[in-house]
């Protein structure tokens, strides 16, 4: 990891790969430090993005370098996540909307949800008093 | 200061620049976006909060997609 990353002073060059960490990523991992360094983009969207980083006062700027590299893994694995499941988190917040709204339905479908309902009652639902 | 086009929007610099005008007379000089920073105050490291400011602006923007 050393290899890709060059320190002077409280400053430090880091070389990331944007093929391996794609540019929102490397934004949301730089976001994270701003309280604790100057951070600005540089480099080559396609071959080598530069993170050049001055630690603020007070602040280790070679714990801060290490710490983006660790931050890059974290988002690239949260987006990665975000997507995998993207799907299922529309199709339960599209259903918490309409259970609530039942003006989006058109009569049709709502008759269907209610019957569907109504059926369920019949057979699943079990009464405590019963 | 110059910010690479790459990851720095035009829009975005502008937006910036507005929200600063109390702080510093910030003006874009050229098409490679190179920035010319006049502090208004005597706060230390504007340009360089500065350029964090943009870079937040710019994370904002694109998670708002």
């Amino acid at each position: 990891m050393d290899s890709n990353i060059t320190f002077n002073n409280n400053q430090a060059e880091l070389k990331v790969n944007p093929k391996m960490y794609p540019l929102e990523t490397i934004y949301s991992a730089a976001y994270v430090f701003l309280d604790n360094a100057y951070i600005i983009l540089d480099g080559n969207l396609e071959t080598q993005v530069l993170v050049k980083i001055e630690a603020k006062e007070g602040k280790d700027i070679k714990i801060i370098a290490k710490e983006f590299y660790n931050e890059l893994l974290n988002y690239a694995d949260y987006s990665k996540r975000a997507e995998a499941t993207k799907k299922i988190r529309e199709m339960i917040l599209q259903r918490a909307i309409i259970s609530n709204d039942p003006n989006v339905l058109d009569d049709q479908e709502f008759e269907s949800l209610l019957k569907d309902l109504e059926t369920d009652d019949d057979n699943e639902t079990v009464m405590p008093w019963e | 200061m110059i910010l690479n086009k790459n990851f720095y929007k035009q829009e975005i610099i502008e937006e910036a620049i507005a929200d600063y005008k109390e702080h510093a007379d910030i003006k874009i000089i050229n098409q490679d976006f190179n920035i010319e920073i006049t502090e208004k105050s005597n706060e230390k490291n504007i340009k360089k909060e500065f350029a964090n400011y943009i870079l937040g602006l710019m994370n904002n923007e694109l998670h708002d997609k």
